[in-house]
Formats: structure tokens, sequence, C-alpha cells
């Protein structure tokens, strides 16, 4: 599963975990099937990514092998060398630079 | 503030004044009877901004699902101090060379890493209960602007010294800044910001992005920043001209008040929105 903004979202899609408003109101519980209908809905409501099954995560990182895992890890760690990666977000960010390649 | 910094602003010929463009929306903003019709047409008469403007509200940093073709039409969608900041930021970009390759550092990789962290700041503060993202996304394309502006002063200031003390001694280059130049490059946006009277909020937000938890008035918007920067450095977004992360502190993080289960999302919507932004910055028209 994983975030995804709402303009990415296609019908069919299936949420992997409620969707909220700002207000903590609940639109749609998970497991639900997205319609163009639901699609409308969070527009109106305002809502700007949803979780659905399936999608994000992995980023496609799958096509890299271990060694250049590996490799760009250790690049990443290098790049956070003035960090300590015990703090809770600085770990995630770690985490998330890990398996994006190359710069942007 | 930092006397060094102060002088050495003071002595910039090209950045002492705003453009007229935006002291003059600046007096329309703070009208409470000015017309959106009337701050339209006064930034109308700015082909510039006007582009600017136009290229930024129907870019996917707002993703409106008609063309808004009105300077006009984007003051009332996008409100009066949010389009003032707007054009701030369109002001700045016009007064500093997006290409070239002063002092070592390439102004392109600079202005990337700026955009990267206005994109993101203006996302960070869509999560934030209470935070102006348009005041975010202008402090964070001007968060770094001192450290622009001692790299055009490389003839004066050892700024080859600076970057290669940092590259020699892998440390992060804002902390050999003082010990080097006398000043950072905090010190200089500061001096600059209050040269210019830009308000408190953009000030703090950018002068603090080291050191969030010393703002003194504006503490959530310092570490949104702080945030962004450490996000578009770990994601090698452009290049700030330090080739490490930023010591990023876990409080800062905290005082957003938002969920960790949302950073990946944030990060996303990042790499979504951030070609866009630089397609429409680099794009001559």
């Amino acid at each position: 599963m994983g975030i995804i903004s709402v303009d990415k979202v296609q019908p069919g899609m299936v949420l992997a975990e409620k969707v909220l408003t700002a207000k903590n109101m609940m639109l749609l519980p998970e497991g639900v099937t997205i319609t163009e209908g639901h699609m409308m809905t969070f527009r109106t409501w305002g809502i700007i990514e949803v979780n659905v099954v399936g999608e994000g995560d992995d980023d496609g990182d799958d096509a890299l092998s271990e060694e250049e895992k590996a490799a760009l890890e250790e690049e990443v760690r290098i790049l956070f060398k003035h960090n300590n990666l015990s703090g809770e977000f600085t770990s995630k960010l770690f985490e998330i630079a890990s398996t994006t390649v190359g710069s942007l | 503030m930092n006397p060094l910094a102060r002088d050495l602003v003071e002595t910039l010929k090209t950045l002492g004044t705003l453009p007229t463009v935006y002291s003059k929306v600046n007096q329309l903003v703070n009208d409470p009877n000015c017309p959106a019709a009337k701050l339209g047409d006064c930034i109308s008469n700015d082909q510039a901004t006007t582009s600017m403007i136009l290229r930024l509200v129907n870019s996917a940093l707002y993703g409106y699902p008609t063309y808004i073709d009105t300077v006009t039409k984007a003051v009332t969608i996008v409100g009066f101090k949010q389009t003032r900041d707007l054009v701030l930021a369109s002001s700045v970009i016009d007064m500093f060379g997006k290409d070239g390759d002063a002092g070592g550092i390439d102004y392109r990789g600079f202005w990337k890493h700026s955009i990267a962290t206005a994109v993101c700041s203006k996302i960070i503060a869509s999560h934030m209960k209470k935070c102006d993202q348009e005041a975010m996304f202008t402090a964070g394309l001007l968060h770094d602007i001192g450290r622009l502006i001692s790299f055009e002063m490389s003839d004066k200031l050892p700024i080859q010294e600076l970057l290669d003390q940092a590259k020699g001694t892998e440390t992060l280059l804002y902390k050999n800044e003082r010990k080097m130049l006398g000043f950072t490059h905090m010190d200089l946006a500061e001096a600059l910001f209050c040269k210019w009277n830009l308000p408190p909020l953009l000030k703090e937000a950018a002068v603090y992005h080291h050191v969030p938890a010393l703002a003194p008035r504006f503490k959530q918007e310092a570490c949104c920043i702080h945030i962004s920067d450490a996000i578009t450095h770990a994601l090698r977004m452009g290049s700030s001209g330090d080739p490490y992360v930023p010591e990023i502190s876990q409080e800062a993080w905290e005082n957003l008040e938002i969920p960790m289960s949302k950073l990946p999302g944030i990060i996303n919507s990042l790499k979504e929105q951030y070609p866009d932004l630089i397609k429409l910055f680099f794009s001559e028209d």
C-alpha cells in the first residue's frame, strides 16, 4: 500500500486506509473500491492524498540489484554523516532517501 | 544583527531596493478597503511579475482545474497577502541571475535547491494546522539567499577557501562560515531582509532555518523551513553549496504536529510538483 495524491487516483483502486476530512469526519472506510463519484467527493472535501492498496512505497526500486541498493545506501549514508540516525524523523527520511535513485 | 553582514549588504548596489511593483503591492495589501481588481491592475502593469504569478497559480503547485487567465482572478483565489508573497518571490528571482557559475557554485543548482525547498515548505504548511502556504513558499525560496549573496561577492570574500575547507575536512559549510567569513549566510539574509523591510514571519522563517528553536516569534514557520531544507538535501534536489544534509532537529519535526505517516505522502507530492516548477522557473517567455 502507499499514499498517493488524489490526482493520481484511478477508479478501481482500493483504499488501504479510511479517508478522513480535516475535521476527522470519515468520508470512506478502508477496503472500498474507488469510483468516479468518490473522486469528486475527495475534491469537494479538499482531500489531498489517500492511502491505496498496492501503490507507492517501493517506487520501482525493485529494479535495482542488491549491489546497486547497497551503493545507494552508502551514498546516502555519507550525505547524512552529520546526523544521528536514531531520531525518528531523521531515520525515516534516511530510509526514503535511500530508495530514491539519483539526484533530482 | 551582525555588523559585518550589514555593512556588506549596504555595499550591494543591485540589491538595494526591491522593485517598485513590490512596494506598491505591499501598500495596497495593507489597505483593508482595496478591491482585488485594483491589486490585480497594479500587478498587471508589470509584465514579468504578471507572467510569473500566472505561471505559478496555473502550475502543479495549485492544481486548479481551470486556467486562471488574469492576475485579478489569481488574487481572489490565492488571497491578498499570499499574492504579495508570490510577487516578492518573483521580484527576487528577477534580481538574481538564474544561470552562471560565480564562486564555484552553479546558479542552476542553487535555484533548484531553493525551488524544491519552496515547494516542500508549501506542502508541509498545507498539513499544518495554521500556517500560511504562500509565505512558506516564499520563505523556502529565499532561505539560502544569503549564500547567493556571499557567492556573488566571491571576489571580495574567501569563498573558494570556504568551499575547499568544508570539502577537505568533510564538515558542514554553514558551520565554517562564521569562522572564515565572520558571518553566516543567515546573517546576510537577516541584513538583507531588514534592508528590504520584509514581514517578520518571512524574516524569521529564513533566518532561523538552521536553528529554528531560536526563532523568537515564528518558531513553527522556522521549523517548516528547517524540515524542508533537510528533505531537499536528502533527496539531492539541486545544490545549496553544502554537500551534506544539515543537522536535523527532531524537535523541529515534532513542532509541526504532523503525524509521521504523512511524511511519504509529503515527499511524493514534492516529487510530483517539483519538475513542473523547475520547468516553469527556467522556461523563458
